[in-house]
């Protein structure tokens, strides 16, 4: 492991789901870099892929999703050829995830500062009262009132804000280099989401962790991120810094996300665009994924599947029509 | 918490009233046999009839004869289960003493059988539960088959028969009016009835904790604790077991309850001198005060378990302390 | 909830808007029938909503909700048909015109005809919603509650279900009571807007109007803290912190003081009412944003 190569790196990563018809792909071919300290937002909607490929990365997968090609790169150290106690050591003090229920992903039977302890405690050798400090400290470090106190409660006598504040102190205590958040702050309310949103950058930025922040949000992409990687149908089909993305997108299906998105800014006018149809659940290899519900399709798009592709300075796209393609969702051809 | 046990008691002592003036009744209205015929065994004529029938105050209105029992309820000494009233009509034998003398057998049993099921039955079922579609998986469904399947005196017999009769290595069922319970205990008078009860008890065990386990180890916070980096040792012992804990404490706790009424059928097939074949013997013999004497214990047993167990979980599921915990 | 009184017109399209905990849906299940407000009532048509049996089913008629999960509030063992079928028989529709009508019926939501014999699992999460609002349409009500109508679905499927919302109310004539917590959901949908803090209504305008100049510093803080999806645009400006106190935390005076940066000694002590900010608007607050000079204190005195 090199301290110096990259917190991630993934290369052609292929997972797919073990079901009785066979093998149902949910990531197909994904290769990916998050730089040091970099905030990475990955986009996309059901079935797009984005949650399994976070659970690949942690090891998180459940017995019937196997991983079928590919590399994951920690820092150079592949993980998929690691053992699992080399795993084990890695998760949850180096690389840490963030998860989207805070109530079901806490356990109702232990309190909240036993919880932070046995995240120390499985990776340090400290005692239970310096373990205990350590938890209250990261409780009062994300924001917590009374955090002595609050670390003798039970998740369910929290709220859903401060649950998940739990958790990113649990993630955070150990200073972690890569934390990967998914959909962190969609099961809370609004007000709450933007004040845990902040503290998570808060805390990364002082710890200067990178992250891999995956959500359906666009919004909370374009305002919370460096970089922008758009899925659809198990692949990456645009990449690029979120300012250039969001400026100008060289992808069909991102395009007429940003355009059908509802927006409480805008005033408006007519009837709100939307993307006819639902992402395939199956799709073709032979043939663009997005190619049913494109409007811009051609008789390539639906024989060749577009490989992902530099199109722009720092901007990849899986379109055949990428270049011509202008953003506002007109051809510039 | 005080008043969280006081409203327990109080209802437990309703269950108790209630269930001794349902077990009265029932003996009234069942052709039963004449109390004053059993002890006295003379026909009606005699003198001796006339006066037993007096001095248990066989003519006397139902409420009376019920308040007899019913003073016999109270659990101060010298009134529980005074020898008056609770006394067996065929043997003369207060109830008490006869189930003093009767309590070691049945707890042996009991105790022995309780600890033997749960030693057995929690390691296969934790292990079904951690490996679906395995052979331990397999073998733990077997288990539970055979136990739901397999009928206790079939079984005991066949032990009997087969490790006592063919093989000669276990001793022969019964107890020897001379040995104590400790004493049979040593001697391996138990380890065939303990094996039967294994079997008669443990299928609810091994099913609840394989489906129990292999349930909380896909949820979400089993995934939280692999996320941390937490050995899967402590996931299991600290994560895993201790949330399927509180189902398993709410059937062993009646688990004991309905063991220490005596496990009737295994008691007979291994004729163990115990309290359930005590009771039952008294109800097909129409002998009231032992029916109502056993009864009275065997409630009291399950309302003390049912309180204990409440109390139980306090402690083992913190969700039920506020709100709906009602203290 | 407490004290609340809001008035939907015909064709009118009604938000409710509010984090968890503020009673939004309490309030909706008091307009269906399902929940006995303690006090106060509720009027469709000039009927008075009870919860006798009797009452309800007269009340279903003009009033039918559309569920916020489309996945569980489908009958996954009966038929598309079969589901339409039993508020169209409800309504009174004889057997033979069934399936006529309910060929109708997704026809105008949107859906093919043919799937009538399909099964929910059959179908996406905006078909099933699609679904829920036919069958809801299936008794011809006047008025539609719709509890977070797109809260469970994608965000490319969003604005369809949107669009099929507006143009059922132009087409139908119907009148809405959205409960939902997405305020892009409300300016695109709504006419008037209600924002419920904690049981209680603290601002109440017509959509354009909360949204260009909010008066209450709630509504304004959670207009401040919806990310929007431009990169330029520096997130969320800290105008409140933490998080809404539980019910039984808050004892007088006004429930949002505690978040308030501009709650005062006036505001611990009196709880605000509503009082008129401008024509048919209202808010409950002793220090609304924004406001001209000479507007009196929130006594709850119209003028």
């Amino acid at each position: 492991m090199s301290p110096g190569a990259s917190p991630l790196e993934i290369d052609g990563l292929s997972v797919s789901f073990r079901t009785p018809e066979g093998l149902v792909p949910a990531v197909r071919d994904v290769s990916l870099r998050v730089a040091e300290g970099q905030r990475v937002g990955v986009v996309g909607e059901s079935g797009s892929g984005k949650s399994t490929l976070l659970l690949a990365v942690m090891g998180l997968l459940d017995h019937g999703v196997v991983i079928e090609g590919g590399s994951i790169l920690y820092r150079g150290r592949d993980l998929r050829s690691s053992s699992a106690e080399e795993l084990r050591r890695l998760q949850g003090s180096e690389i840490v995830m963030v998860f989207q229920d805070p109530l079901t992903s806490l356990h109702p039977l232990h309190t909240v500062g036993w919880q932070i302890e046995e995240a120390i405690t499985c990776h340090r050798d400290v005692g239970k009262a310096e373990a205990r400090r350590i938890a209250v400290s990261a409780l009062r470090d994300v924001g917590l009132p009374e955090a002595a106190r609050r670390a003798r409660q039970y998740p369910h006598e929290l709220s859903g804000g401060m649950r998940q504040r739990v958790m990113i102190a649990m993630a955070l205590a150990l200073r972690p280099s890569l934390i990967l958040a998914d959909e962190p702050t969609t099961a809370l309310d609004v007000t709450v989401q933007a004040q845990v949103l902040d503290l998570l950058e808060d805390v990364r930025s002082e710890i200067g962790a990178a992250v891999v922040l995956v959500t359906h949000d666009l919004a909370v992409i374009a305002q919370r991120t460096d970089r922008t990687v758009v899925m659809y149908a198990g692949s990456i089909v645009e990449e690029s810094s979120t300012a250039r993305i969001f400026r100008r997108p060289r992808h069909p299906y991102t395009a007429a996300l940003m355009e059908s998105l509802v927006r409480h800014d805008v005033r408006p006018v007519g009837e709100l665009p939307f993307i006819p149809g639902a992402p395939p659940a199956f799709p073709p290899p032979e043939a663009c994924s997005f190619a049913p519900r494109c409007r811009y399709a051609e008789e390539l798009c639906w024989t060749v599947a577009p490989p992902l592709r530099i199109v722009d300075s720092d901007h990849r796209s899986a379109c055949h029509l990428a270049e011509s393609f202008d953003g506002e969702g007109v051809r510039t051809k | 918490m005080l008043w969280f046990l006081l409203r327990r008691v109080v209802f437990g002592a309703l269950v108790l009233f209630a269930v001794s003036v349902l077990t009265f009744l029932m003996y009234f209205k069942l052709p039963a046999g004449d109390p004053a015929r059993m002890i006295t065994r003379k026909p009606t004529e005699s003198r001796e009839y006339q006066l037993a029938r007096e001095r248990l105050g066989l003519d006397d209105p139902i409420l009376v004869q019920y308040a007899r029992f019913a003073r016999g309820m109270i659990p101060l000494p010298g009134l529980f289960l005074d020898e008056d009233v609770y006394f067996s009509y065929q043997s003369n034998i207060a109830v008490k003493d006869e189930l003093l003398l009767r309590a070691p057998y049945t707890i042996a049993l009991g105790v022995g059988g309780v600890v033997l099921t749960l030693l057995i039955t929690v390691p296969l079922g934790v292990a079904a539960g951690l490996r679906p579609r395995s052979r331990t998986d397999s073998t733990a469904g077997a288990f539970v088959l055979a136990s739901i399947s397999i009928p206790p005196f079939w079984l005991g017999g066949l032990l009997l028969f087969v490790f006592w009769f063919k093989l000669g290595i276990a001793p022969s069922s019964g107890i020897p009016a001379s040995e104590s319970a400790w004493e049979a205990v040593l001697a391996g008078r138990f380890i065939l009835p303990w094996i039967t009860t294994v079997v008669a008890l443990g299928a609810i065990y091994v099913q609840l904790l394989r489906s129990e386990v292999s349930e909380v180890m896909g949820s979400d916070y089993v995934r939280t604790a692999r996320a941390k980096g937490v050995p899967r040792r402590r996931i299991v012992v600290r994560h895993v077991v201790r949330g399927s804990l509180s189902s398993v404490v709410t059937v062993l706790a009646y688990d004991v309850a309905t063991v220490v009424a005596g496990a009737v059928v295994i008691e007979t097939v291994f004729n163990i001198p115990g309290i359930g074949r005590y009771a039952v013997e008294a109800v097909t013999a129409s002998d009231l005060p032992v029916v109502m004497g056993t009864t009275v214990v065997f409630a009291v047993a399950i309302v003390v378990t049912g309180i204990v167990l409440d109390v139980a979980y306090l402690y083992l599921d913190p969700r039920v302390r506020y709100g709906e915990g009602s203290i | 909830m407490s004290d609340v009184s809001i008035t939907i017109k015909r064709g009118e399209a009604f938000a409710l808007v509010g984090e968890t905990g503020c009673g939004k849906t309490t309030l909706a299940r008091c307009v269906v029938g399902s929940i006995r407000p303690s006090e106060g009532s509720v009027t469709i048509l000039g009927r008075r909503v009870g919860t006798r049996r009797k009452e309800l089913q007269k009340v279903w008629r003009d009033v039918q909700m559309v569920f916020q999960d489309p996945h569980s509030s489908l009958n996954p063992k009966r038929s598309i048909l079969s589901i339409l079928e039993t508020s169209l028989r409800t309504r009174g529709v004889p057997r033979g015109r069934i399936r006529d009508e309910a060929t109708t019926l997704l026809q105008r939501v949107g859906l093919d005809p043919a799937h009538l014999d399909r099964f929910p699992h059959e179908f996406s999460g905006g078909q099933r919603q699609r679904i829920g609002i036919a069958r809801a349409l299936a008794m011809e009500p006047q008025l539609l509650v719709c509890d977070e109508p797109v809260s469970a679905l994608d965000v490319s499927i969003q604005s369809q279900i949107l669009n099929l919302l507006k143009s059922l109310q132009r087409e139908l004539g119907l009148s809405y009571l959205i409960i939902t917590h997405d305020l892009a959901v409300v300016r695109h949908t709504a006419d008037r807007v209600a924002v419920m803090y904690l049981g209680r209504i603290v601002e109440e305008a017509s959509t354009d109007e909360i949204f260009a100049s909010p008066r209450h510093p709630y509504t304004k803080a959670l207009l401040d803290a919806v990310p929007v999806p431009d990169p330029a645009v520096p997130p969320w400006k800290r105008t409140v912190l933490g998080e809404t106190p539980s019910a039984s935390e808050w004892q007088h005076g006004c429930a949002f003081r505690s978040r308030c940066p501009r709650a005062d000694e006036l505001c611990e002590r009196q709880l605000p009412l509503l009082a008129p900010m401008g024509a048919d608007r209202s808010a409950a607050c002793h220090h609304p944003e924004d406001l001209p000079e000479d507007l009196p204190p929130s006594d709850g005195s119209f003028p």
